[in-house]
């Protein structure tokens, strides 16, 4: 098992060294150089040359690409991303707020999705083919096809404009944070629900559910003791794959709602060619992406003393 | 659920008589029942695929022609319901709260026109042409990449196939969309910019290449393919004559229903301002513009999103038909 651990862990190690190395090329890939991107070229001309030739210097970009990129290792590990260009201060001080309130938002999500999503499975693969169940499997193909940006106009237009019952953007209250966590969990509940039904209805077929009902065990105590605790192992798995599921619905969200986020201040960082922020960013996520990954296969691992680690 | 209305079987059985042609067993109803969320999705999107394509003759009006005087106003059919509403909203009060408002002198956009007076109806049609373009294009490319990388790993094996697929499992790593955003901070956007990013960098080849690869090793021992071999044929021919056409059916099915994701791929990031330029009418675009005036009008942020969900929802069904009509075998599987 610790074997099992430390291998994967060393893959996730390699996967944010692959991720490291792609932001490093993909610098250099936009038109002009980083240094260009920092100048003032409205000014004079002569002026502006200046500055960027002293730029052009200070950041290194003199040296030899292989030393570049070494210095370009160096930093990121030591987790010097360099000044934002639009706030003037270093990159990492401006995440403190915002990974608070990204996580508030995006706990609250997950909280609905497995909170709504995984009893709607269990009922809808218990009562199979009734009004419950249509209505879930209808819920949750719904869910994974309305885009999420127009499912949260949807909702600011009911609740915010015409019932008035909750603030259309903002983050100061609680109630600013249910529409937002709402839209953000909705593609992860549907997947949940599908997933815990066909996870539900494989164990239910089984021989021992069968001879458990025949022991003459109740309904409740069968599927709470012994069909649920293997129906929900495939619910782990896809928790791994709802990760980036996860993150589309944090940039929507947050753009749509103004919820001043991660997300937000990617997509702002995005569109003001603000690029040491949207590095530092695409590594953070990339990073809480695949520790996402490795912490599930960990705990699938865990839960399923049939996974062989090899 | 799947069952055929009452006092059709009898055709049912005359449709597989075997004397019948094959497209008359195909239009039995039955087969039309049976297969009626497929029909309906592969309909509707024919009818955007046909909206791309004539948009300039199908929408009428241009969708770019600004008219100030007509900013907002309520779709046409609000005329055709009195009943509704004949609330007159006073001032400084919510317009967009009111749901229709009757105007008999309103004889613009039957869906409305947005805040620059431009007709939603049209806009929307112009939009899918932009929608279907990116769409096809991407998943084409994506496809063409997958199936060439996917034969080369199943073709040659060992060293190369071991780097794809640690490359692909890499790629599944990171959020797709993650990288398209940061691309797009140094990359100018536009048409041709977006179907490579969400054909290449959305990593819809990645399925491609697994399917092709999974496929080809458990066809390599077949008989069939044993058989050719030993009547000489070469390796390369094996490849693209045997087993490459095996996989296909899945891979069309795949594909079919990734369109779905480009859709969403595409409108989203015109959504946040990162994809089309600002003059195409796209369906994302209309959507962020109408957020903006949520509160003065509904309609331009209800019907552009409506659409979107629309061809999704017809490539998934298209999916799902296709899936149990080229590959039997999974028939039922959902």
């Amino acid at each position: 098992m610790t074997r099992y651990i430390v291998r994967r862990s060393l893959q996730a190690v390699v996967v944010i060294y692959l991720v490291v190395t792609l932001v490093f090329f993909l610098m250099r890939l936009g038109e002009g150089d980083p240094a260009q991107h920092l100048v003032d070229w409205e000014q004079d001309y002569e002026a502006a040359l200046e500055q960027y030739r002293d730029l052009y210097v200070a950041m290194g970009l003199a040296r030899p690409v292989v030393v570049q990129y070494g210095i370009h290792l160096y930093r990121t590990f030591t987790g010097q991303f360099g000044d934002s260009t639009i706030f003037n201060v270093p990159a990492w001080q401006l995440l403190g707020e915002r990974i608070v309130k990204t996580s508030q938002m995006g706990g609250a999500a997950l909280l609905l999705s497995v909170g709504i999503g995984i009893p709607l499975g269990i009922i809808s693969a218990l009562r199979r083919g009734s009004v419950v169940d249509t209505g879930a499997t209808t819920f949750s193909v719904l869910g994974l096809t309305i885009p999420n940006f127009w499912q949260a106009l949807l909702m600011i237009l009911i609740f915010g404009v015409w019932l008035r019952w909750l603030p259309i953007y903002g983050a100061d209250t609680w109630k600013h944070m249910i529409m937002p966590s709402i839209v953000a969990s909705s593609a992860l509940m549907a997947t949940m629900s599908r997933f815990t039904r066909s996870g539900m209805l494989e164990v239910l077929r089984q021989d021992y559910i069968r001879t458990a009902a025949s022991k003459g065990l109740g309904p409740s105590v069968i599927v709470v003791r012994h069909a649920m605790r293997n129906g929900l192992i495939s619910v782990i798995t896809l928790l791994g794959a709802a990760v980036p599921l996860f993150w589309s619905g944090v940039f929507f969200v947050e753009y749509v709602f103004a919820w001043p986020g991660v997300g937000l201040l990617f997509l702002n960082s995005i569109n003001q060619q603000d690029l040491p922020v949207v590095f530092m960013l695409l590594l953070l996520i990339s990073v809480a992406t695949v520790f996402g990954y490795l912490l599930v296969d960990i705990i699938y691992a865990l839960v399923d003393p049939r996974i062989r680690f090899r | 659920m799947n069952t055929p209305p009452s006092g059709q079987a009898g055709a049912v059985r005359l449709s597989q008589m075997a004397s019948l042609p094959r497209w008359m067993r195909w239009v039995s109803p039955r087969r039309l029942w049976v297969n009626r969320l497929g029909i309906v999705g592969g309909g509707i999107f024919l009818l955007f695929i046909f909206c791309g394509i004539f948009a300039p003759w199908v929408a009428g009006a241009d969708p770019n022609e600004v008219s100030l005087q007509d900013r907002f106003k309520y779709p046409t059919f609000c005329n055709a319901l009195p009943w509704v509403s004949t609330y007159e909203p006073g001032e400084g009060e919510i317009v967009g709260a009111v749901f229709c408002h009757p105007d008999p002198e309103n004889r613009k956009g039957p869906l409305g026109t947005d805040k620059l007076g431009r007709d939603v109806l049209s806009r929307l049609i112009h939009g899918a042409r932009i929608a279907m373009i990116v769409a096809l294009s991407a998943s084409a490319l994506s496809g063409v990449i997958g199936i060439s990388i996917g034969i080369a790993t199943a073709y040659y094996g060992g060293f190369i196939d071991d780097v794809i697929m640690r490359i692909a499992d890499t790629w599944d790593a990171v959020p797709p969309l993650v990288i398209i955003l940061a691309l797009l901070a140094f990359i100018p956007g536009g048409v041709v910019t977006l179907i490579l990013l969400i054909g290449i960098v959305g990593g819809g080849w990645i399925g491609t290449v697994r399917i092709v690869r999974g496929e080809s090793l458990s066809l390599r021992g077949r008989d069939y393919v044993l058989a050719a071999q030993a009547m000489g044929a070469s390796d390369r021919r094996i490849m693209f004559r045997h087993i490459l056409p095996n996989t296909m059916a899945p891979i069309i099915v795949g594909k079919t229903m990734g369109i779905g994701g480009v859709i969403l791929a595409e409108s989203g990031l015109s959504f946040l301002g990162l994809g089309v330029p600002p003059d195409v009418p796209s369906w994302g675009r209309m959507l962020t513009e109408a957020q903006e005036f949520i509160l003065v009008a509904w309609w331009p942020s209800i019907f552009p999103g409506l659409v979107i969900t629309l061809v999704v929802l017809s490539t998934v069904f298209m999916g799902d038909w296709l899936r149990d009509t080229l590959d039997p075998r999974l028939r039922g599987s959902r």
